[in-house]
């Protein structure tokens, strides 16, 4: 609190660049008008939902009885599943757009 | 800043509006009588019907309209509006000559355009604009009203540019024009009312009717743009508008169901206007993306406030207008900058402000002026960028039919109803 | 309660993939049939695009922008829990008694979570755009968007259910081969790579881990989370903001989920006479399941009723207002409240018990909740807390082609068993040996 004093001359020094401004307040502001990268959905995501397949894979490789084999046909399937599934919606999709749009 | 000297003083002020009256073909002194004595009445020197009968006369004379006034509903707006409704306000005139008439105002404003219809009504426009003391843009490119200052970012408060808008409730009449001019200006299809004005009666603020002209609020902080899934629905970061990425949109309507305020119009079959009648200029805005006029098939779509004006590509006296504002005659929307003091919706609501002055010599406790200004639900957060001066409508306000309706202006409200057409025509397979 | 069927020999665990009859030739027709009859609509719709739909816009617009469309993924998601929960009950809990229904309900999730997808594809407006603009925006969309983390966690557990289901299927495979049919003989080599008897206790942990991880996420995450989510968190319907969509979501998946799971663990029972196999004993079970489901479905609606109607919101009580007069809604409550007064009854008295009645009560459930979803969706978009629309609330009945899409999706299910039933074991091994025997 005791600093506000002190504070104050520079402030008002400031206010005073902008004599113009109307006494009443108006619309002004300032704003960031995107989206940060970082939004709730990235704890949501990648901190909690996913968390569970995070100690699965962890889980896959360090413990025991592990096999490397194994461990990557299971990796494979989850990456292969993915494009698997992505892979044929984008051909069902570019058929649809090459008939329809 | 602009080089122009924005810095109102009285004298100044009544100087610049002499010399842009004396620009048009009318009456000057009318014109700053008209501004002076409107101050009157706002000042409670003057009363509304004497305001009204005192110019009648002089304005049926000057601008050969007198075939409106008896259908205006309510003095506040007749008062409002004297001036400027002469062309547009008429809501009892056959519908299709009033459109013919706002079609002319629409197709562009040509500045070697000899004197026709269209320019005693946007003269009769800024005559009304000058009768409120709210000289503008308002009433649609007058010369020199330096909006383009606005545009170009004054950098003085404020980072760029943020468009929005002041949209005055007390001087709406219901005239639909604002409709009108949006649907034509942006190919819109039936129904998607990307500008919608509202007539609402409310049992808290008594029998008469009241307007509510709704565009899209282009929130600061807008539910739209954080649920789009794939980014289409975004807000352009040099100025802050709401945009849809046409071509990036699935259509998931996911921005329409988050949306507290419904301005979002799903584009469920094929547009009435055919892309190939669609300028490239309407559409692509100045970083080369498709957010302009009526969204494709399968697409999202709202107001836009007007980007392919903001853009500088439907000229550079239509920076810092919006179609909306340019039809409306009764001085309600005022578009600008919000980031620039001096941009049409800070000045009107500073002059409007000013104009309604408290009583603070007997009343030192009152606040300095009496106008009540809202933002729609603000409690949700979404820091809309349009501020409507008047009072909000309550919980009990309910929709009513207006002084003009819908049909008359060729628009149509319930859009379901296209749409079962639509549906039926597309195969009759609808239940 | 453990039920043993290891009695049963290898033969008739192979049945459906060694006989075709003249019944299987007819669900088959029947199923593609349901499957062409959508086509021919989803065809029309393609063509004049979502107008064909009864969807419209809400506000001015008169309509509701979601409808069944929405309903229908979100219940085809529900229904697709069922899978997780049995197959990490038997795996996590030991409860062996479910072993039989395991992969069904494995399958069940897989064709489930098809239609799911399928109804998003014909749900937007521009399905020729799904892969290329949410592929390329999901890094930074993932980050906000409820719709990308519902993208996200959908994809997840379909592929985590499907390499479960893939790893799992290599033990059946490799020592039922020399009854399965040569001509398939390309599909088991894939499914079949690099297979030796010594990853089988690796592959057991394995899967273990995965069903660990998808009985995490699939309830608590997927239905108790991002699906709700993409209503909870929009307060500007009054239906559907709050926390309580969680649980209320979860609840009606896991009941819808159970339901369909009796359904086709009874189809196949009686389609190959399977008696042996999926004994009474599974259904009473699962029926005693489908009870305590369906009434944590019941007191979630009873909390969301209370608190709609005693001191809420003006359009929160006007929301729920309408709900409670709405015929329809009863008739949701009301099958369920039947499906759950019958199975405690005959846990009471197990001479009440009758398989028939059960299947009929599920697919009564079935419907009610498919009834609840959509009337969630509709109703929640007909309440807006901006209510100065005289259009609003707007009015929605689905169209042929909604409704068709209802239709073909059954179709697609169906389908999908009917098939894979042909090329694969649907019980597993397991539950007729156990490993020690299977070993030697």
């Amino acid at each position: 609190m005791t600093a506000a004093p002190a504070a104050l001359p520079p402030l008002l020094a400031l206010a005073s660049l902008s004599a113009p401004l109307p006494a009443l307040p108006l619309l002004a502001g300032s704003a960031d008008y995107t989206l940060p990268f970082v939004g709730p959905g990235t704890y949501l995501i990648f901190g909690i939902v996913l968390l569970p397949v995070y100690v699965m894979v962890g889980a896959w490789f360090l413990g025991d009885p592990s096999d490397r084999f194994a461990n990557l046909l299971g990796v494979g399937y989850l990456a292969g599943l993915t494009t698997v599934l992505w892979g044929s919606l984008l051909v069902a999709t570019l058929v649809i757009g090459a008939v329809f749009f | 800043m602009s080089t122009d000297d924005d810095i109102d003083t009285p004298p100044d002020d009544e100087e610049r509006h002499r010399r842009l009256l004396d620009e048009t073909d009318y009456d000057t002194d009318l014109g700053l009588e008209l501004a002076r004595d409107a101050q009157r009445v706002t000042a409670g020197e003057l009363s509304e019907a004497a305001f009204y009968r005192r110019y009648h006369d002089r304005i049926v004379e000057e601008f050969e309209m007198d075939d409106r006034e008896i259908d205006l509903p309510d003095p506040d707006a007749l008062a409002a509006g004297e001036g400027g409704d002469g062309g547009v306000g008429d809501g009892s005139g056959d519908a299709g000559g009033f459109l013919d008439r706002l079609g002319d105002a629409l197709e562009g404003f040509d500045p070697d355009d000899g004197e026709s219809r269209r320019s005693v009504m946007k003269k009769g426009a800024a005559a009304g604009a000058l009768a409120l003391g709210g000289l503008g843009s308002t009433g649609g490119a007058g010369p020199g009203d330096g909006t383009a200052a606005g545009a170009a970012g004054s950098g003085e408060e404020g980072d760029g540019t943020r468009w929005g808008m002041t949209i005055n409730l007390n001087n709406c009449d219901g005239c639909l024009a604002c409709m009108v001019a949006c649907d034509q200006e942006h190919n819109l299809s039936r129904g998607a009312n990307w500008m919608y004005v509202f007539a609402f009666e409310d049992e808290n603020q008594g029998e008469e009717t009241n307007f509510l002209p709704r565009t899209c609020q282009h929130c600061t902080d807008s539910p739209c743009t954080k649920v789009c899934p794939v980014g289409a629905r975004h807000t352009r970061e040099e100025d802050g508008l709401v945009l849809t990425d046409y071509d990036i949109c699935i259509g998931c309507r996911y921005c329409e169901v988050s949306c507290p305020y419904g301005v979002n119009y799903f584009q469920w079959g094929e547009p009435d206007v055919p892309e190939s009648e669609i300028d490239d200029d309407h559409q692509i805005d100045d970083r080369g993306r498709w957010v302009g006029s009526r969204p494709p098939e399968g697409v999202m779509g709202k107001c836009t406030f007007c980007v392919d004006r903001q853009d500088g590509q439907m000229g550079e006296e239509k920076i810092g207008t919006t179609a909306c504002e340019e039809a409306c005659t009764m001085d309600a929307i005022h578009f600008g900058d919000l980031n620039d003091p001096e941009s049409p919706p800070n000045r009107h609501l500073r002059e409007y402000r000013e104009s309604q002055e408290n009583d603070r010599s007997d009343y030192p406790n009152r606040k300095e002026h009496t106008v009540s200004t809202f933002q729609l639900l603000e409690e949700r957060g979404t820091d809309p960028n349009v501020t409507f001066v008047g009072n909000a409508p309550s919980q009990d306000a309910r929709q009513v039919d207006g002084p003009v309706t819908y049909e008359e202006m060729g628009l149509t409200d319930n859009r379901k109803e296209v749409l079962d057409q639509g549906a039926e025509a597309a195969g009759g397979e609808t239940a | 309660m453990s039920v043993d069927v290891t009695g049963v020999d290898r033969d008739t665990l192979v049945r459906p993939i060694r006989t075709v009859s003249t019944r299987y030739l007819a669900a088959l027709s029947v199923a593609l049939g349901m499957i062409g009859v959508w086509l021919f609509f989803y065809l029309q719709q393609l063509r004049h695009g979502l107008i064909v739909t009864n969807l419209a816009d809400w506000g001015s617009g008169g309509g509701v922008p979601w409808g069944l469309y929405i309903g229908a993924f979100i219940w085809w998601v529900g229904i697709a829990h069922g899978g997780i929960i049995l197959s990490a009950a038997v795996r996590l809990l030991g409860m062996d008694t479910y072993q039989p229904v395991a992969r069904l309900a494995e399958l069940l999730t897989i064709a489930a979570l098809t239609c799911a997808g399928i109804f998003i594809l014909i749900h937007v407006g521009r399905p020729d755009r799904l892969v290329t603009s949410v592929i390329p925006a999901w890094p930074t969309r993932v980050q906000w968007s409820p719709l990308m983390w519902d993208v996200t966690v959908i994809t997840a557990y379909f592929v985590l259910t499907a390499t479960y289901l893939g790893l799992t299927i290599r033990y059946d495979l490799h020592r039922l081969r020399n009854r399965l049919p040569n001509r398939l003989d390309p599909i088991y080599d894939v499914l079949l790579v690099g297979y030796s008897e010594t990853e089988d206790a690796v592959v057991e942990r394995m899967v273990w881990w995965i069903a660990f991880a998808i009985i995490i996420m699939a309830p608590l995450l997927l239905h108790g989370g991002v699906i709700p989510w993409l209503f909870a968190l929009l307060p500007s319907m009054a239906g559907w903001a709050g926390g309580v969509q969680g649980p209320s979501f979860l609840s009606i998946a896991l009941t819808s989920a159970v339901s369909g799971i009796i359904i086709v663990a009874a189809a196949f029972r009686y389609a190959y006479g399977w008696a042996e196999l999926i004994p009474e004993a599974v259904f009473r079970g699962l029926g005693q399941w489908l009870g305590f489901f369906s009434l944590l479905f019941l007191w979630l609606q009873l909390q969301q009723v209370i608190t709609g109607i005693f001191a809420a919101p003006t359009t929160l009580q006007h929301a729920t207002e309408v709900k409670i007069a709405t015929p329809l809604y009863w008739v949701a409550i009301g099958v369920v409240a039947l499906a759950m007064l019958y199975v405690f009854a005959a846990s009471l008295r197990p001479s009440l018990f009758s398989l028939p009645l059960l299947v009929a009560l599920s697919v009564g459930v079935l419907a009610g909740t498919l009834i609840e979803k959509v009337l969630f969706v509709v109703e929640g978009l007909m309440h807006a807390h901006f209510d100065l629309y005289a259009g609003v609330p707007g009015a929605y009945t689905p169209s042929a082609v909604e409704l068709s899409a209802l239709v073909g999706t059954v179709g697609i299910v169906v389908l999908f068993f009917l098939v894979v039933s042909k090329v694969i074991p649907v019980v597993e091994l397991h539950a007729i040996e156990d490993h020690g025997e299977v070993e030697g």
